[in-house]
């Protein structure tokens, strides 16, 4: 096999892996700061579709109409998620961790509901943005301008998530709240507020994920339970509540998870799931997270 | 007291009414029809109804059936087997159904075709495609009056057959449906051109978003060809990440589900052109007058043009009737002899029902996708061809065998 074969593998599973890293970073975030285990994050990565593929079927004639809906569609899905917290995940935080889960699936089987009452159940999809439908030719290959977009909107968005947690007023409390949001309580901080805000920010990231994919895929109600199961296995290899852990682990099973598909194509589905298993054996708090401290 | 002899004597005048009036208005022939009405399977379902309602409607028209209406009785079974059967039991047991239809599910089609078996009921299967629903569970009262999945796999194989490639990778998605695919289209094609090498099998999970890596993998392992067997979201995801790719440029795609027109659909214009891809009805083709005016009627009711649920709909409701003519009965008994000999006139052509399966000996055509003028909103298959029905579904040595082995 040549060195151009390989390469190619290596961005399909970059391209994969920085979709992934946007995805699982909300849900990371969210257990990270709240200690919410978000079943629901797939939920709001298929809104995340149809709130763009709405936008565009709204505007068919506006040049950009993608654009405008990878803007606008994932702040919707936020606001929805803000209005979630607020009315119903805020009165399950001091409950049991399956209280928390068996509420969030609920909300997994009533957005699958009102997205079939809304657009039905037909497969739906959007073209892919004329800017980014040609593809470049590496090495007598050739990779598509957009998963060329989505190699460097993983990074863009990470980085600038990574600048609001370090260097802004609101990370900084954001990762206070994380390390201890009793002491913060006590402190005087409004967790209430902020917790609000970092449920919306995670869900955002989920949505974006969402309505980065939509040009690439069909969107249909059943496309949240495959990526929050992938979402899991990233978040679980990296650590869960760990940045940089949550770029390593979508890196890790992008590689993974495109390489066992090149060389064990039969057996490739189950690569990411033994990856999964190994590091709950060696390290169960994921490679770059921290172990639970008594 | 008073008001006792009152109802008793509006009762029995009821009743009276009741049987004087038999026998001026003749009962309607019912059939049951049970598919799935909502969820995802209601794509198939839903046009399946539409077509059974137009074909007795038709019927209706010229009088009914030997003297009687047709009268279809349509229930939802949520593509689960559990409310298949329940409204199955209900239709038979409380509604009288003459005779049952319907499902796209095959586990619906099996819990339904049991409890035929067991009521000596006739069930039609209008969409389910599994081939055991005809071969190892198959008996006296169960037809299928449509495609199934062997016939399907093995005219791809056929008409890959006739194409120049020899170097072959295998995709699908993995479970029970992808991996049983792969191989009928792999054996038949292998016994019809021994000199084709299989390259590599992949298995992708169902409702996967991501394809690109399959897609370079495909490319990198040096095939000519790959046979696809995704359908539904899954074969969308792969198409569009493909065609971005450049994927359908170097590796001729092959695939059952390449000309439905459910995918055509969402696809719209992200379709590839030049796949060889498959279709039970490929309307556009079949110039027949049957076929025109069906598709006239169809477009009228449903809104949209006819994929495989319309077809089998309509085709079941005339096979029926032709045999319940034929039969100058409605008894089940004799109505399954007269189903196994009658031809019926159908929107693909003439069907005849094969005696030792009961299945329908419905072509299935192959052909490579192309956009016209004529259809601007979704490719069709051009340059279509289907085989002798009698090659591609499994000979009587072969069910014969299956049900040996049972």
């Amino acid at each position: 096999m040549d060195f151009s074969a390989l390469f190619m593998q290596f961005l399909s599973g970059l391209s994969q892996g920085m979709l992934m890293v946007i995805i699982a970073s909300g849900l990371s975030l969210v257990f990270g700061t709240m200690n919410i285990l978000n079943f629901a994050h797939g939920s709001f990565y298929m809104l995340g579709a149809y709130a763009c593929f709405a936008v565009v079927t709204l505007l068919p004639q506006v040049t950009g109409n993608f654009w405008i809906g990878l803007l606008v569609g994932p702040l919707a899905v936020a606001g929805i998620g803000g209005l979630i917290e607020r009315n119903v995940l805020r009165r399950v935080y001091s409950r049991h961790l399956l209280d928390q889960l068996l509420l969030t699936y609920a909300f997994i089987l009533i957005f699958d509901d009102v997205v079939k009452m809304i657009w039905g159940i037909d497969f739906q999809s959007i073209r892919m943005p004329a800017v980014l439908s040609g593809k470049l030719d590496i090495l007598g290959r050739s990779l598509p301008h957009y998963d060329l977009f989505l190699i460097l909107m993983g990074p863009l968005i990470l980085a600038g998530l990574y600048f609001l947690l370090q260097k802004t007023r609101i990370g900084r409390v954001m990762r206070a709240t994380a390390s201890d949001a009793e002491m913060m309580l006590a402190l005087g901080g409004n967790v209430r507020v902020l917790f609000n805000r970092v449920f919306m920010l995670g869900v955002w990231l989920g949505g974006m994920g969402g309505a980065l994919i939509s040009p690439q895929a069909a969107i249909s109600p059943g496309m949240a339970v495959s990526i929050i199961v992938e979402s899991f296995i990233v978040v679980v290899i990296g650590g869960l509540g760990s940045f940089w852990g949550t770029l390593l682990g979508a890196f890790i099973f992008g590689q993974f998870n495109a390489f066992g598909i090149l060389f064990l194509p039969r057996m490739a589905i189950i690569f990411p799931f033994v990856l999964m298993a190994l590091v709950l054996i060696i390290r169960p708090w994921g490679l770059l997270g921290r172990p639970e401290s008594s | 007291m008073k008001k006792e002899r009152l109802f008793l004597v509006m009762g029995m005048a009821l009743m009276i009414l009741g049987f004087v009036s038999l026998p001026q208005a003749a009962e309607p022939i019912k059939i049951g029809y049970v598919h799935s009405l909502s969820g995802g399977g209601s794509v198939y379902g839903k046009p399946c109804l539409d077509a059974a309602e137009i074909a007795a409607a038709e019927i209706n028209a010229k009088g009914g059936v030997l003297g009687r209406k047709i009268e279809i009785i349509p229930r939802d079974d949520k593509t689960k087997p559990e409310d298949g059967l329940r409204e199955a039991k209900d239709l038979v047991l409380s509604k009288k159904v003459d005779y049952l239809m319907g499902t796209v599910s095959s586990a619906v089609a099996l819990a339904i075709s049991g409890f035929a078996k067991e009521q000596k009921k006739i069930f039609c299967v209008a969409t389910a495609q599994s081939t055991a629903i005809t071969t190892e569970k198959g008996h006296r009262y169960v037809f299928r009056i449509s495609t199934n999945n062997s016939a399907y796999c093995r005219s791809a194989a056929r008409r890959a057959a006739e194409l120049p490639y020899t170097k072959y990778y295998l995709i699908g998605p993995d479970y029970e449906y992808g991996h049983s695919s792969n191989k009928e289209f792999w054996t038949e094609l292998k016994r019809l051109k021994p000199s084709v090498v299989l390259v590599k099998e992949a298995f992708s999970p169902l409702g996967a978003p991501d394809f690109k890596p399959y897609l370079s993998a495909i490319l990198a392992s040096g095939a000519e060809a790959c046979y696809t067997s995704h359908w539904g979201g899954d074969w969308i995801a792969f198409a569009k990440q493909g065609k971005a790719m450049g994927y359908f440029d170097k590796i001729k795609d092959i695939g059952q589900d390449h000309g439905n027109m459910e995918s055509a659909l969402a696809l719209g214009k992200d379709m590839p052109e030049g796949i060889l891809g498959g279709s039970h009805y490929p309307f556009w083709a079949l110039k027949t007058p049957k076929s025109e005016d069906f598709v006239k009627k169809f477009k009228e009711k449903a809104g949209m043009y006819p994929g495989v649920g319309a077809a089998g709909g309509y085709a079941i409701v005339y096979s029926l009737a032709e045999a319940i003519a034929k039969a100058k009965s409605t008894d089940t008994e004799k109505v399954v002899d007269a189903l196994e000999t009658v031809k019926v006139d159908t929107p693909v052509g003439n069907l005849a029902i094969r005696k030792i399966d009961h299945q329908a000996m419905w072509p299935f055509w192959y052909g490579f996708t192309k956009f016209t003028p004529e259809y601007p909103n979704f490719a069709i298959l051009q340059d279509v061809k289907a085989y002798d029905p009698a090659l591609v579904y499994q000979s009587e040595e072969e069910i014969k065998a299956l049900r040996a082995k049972q």
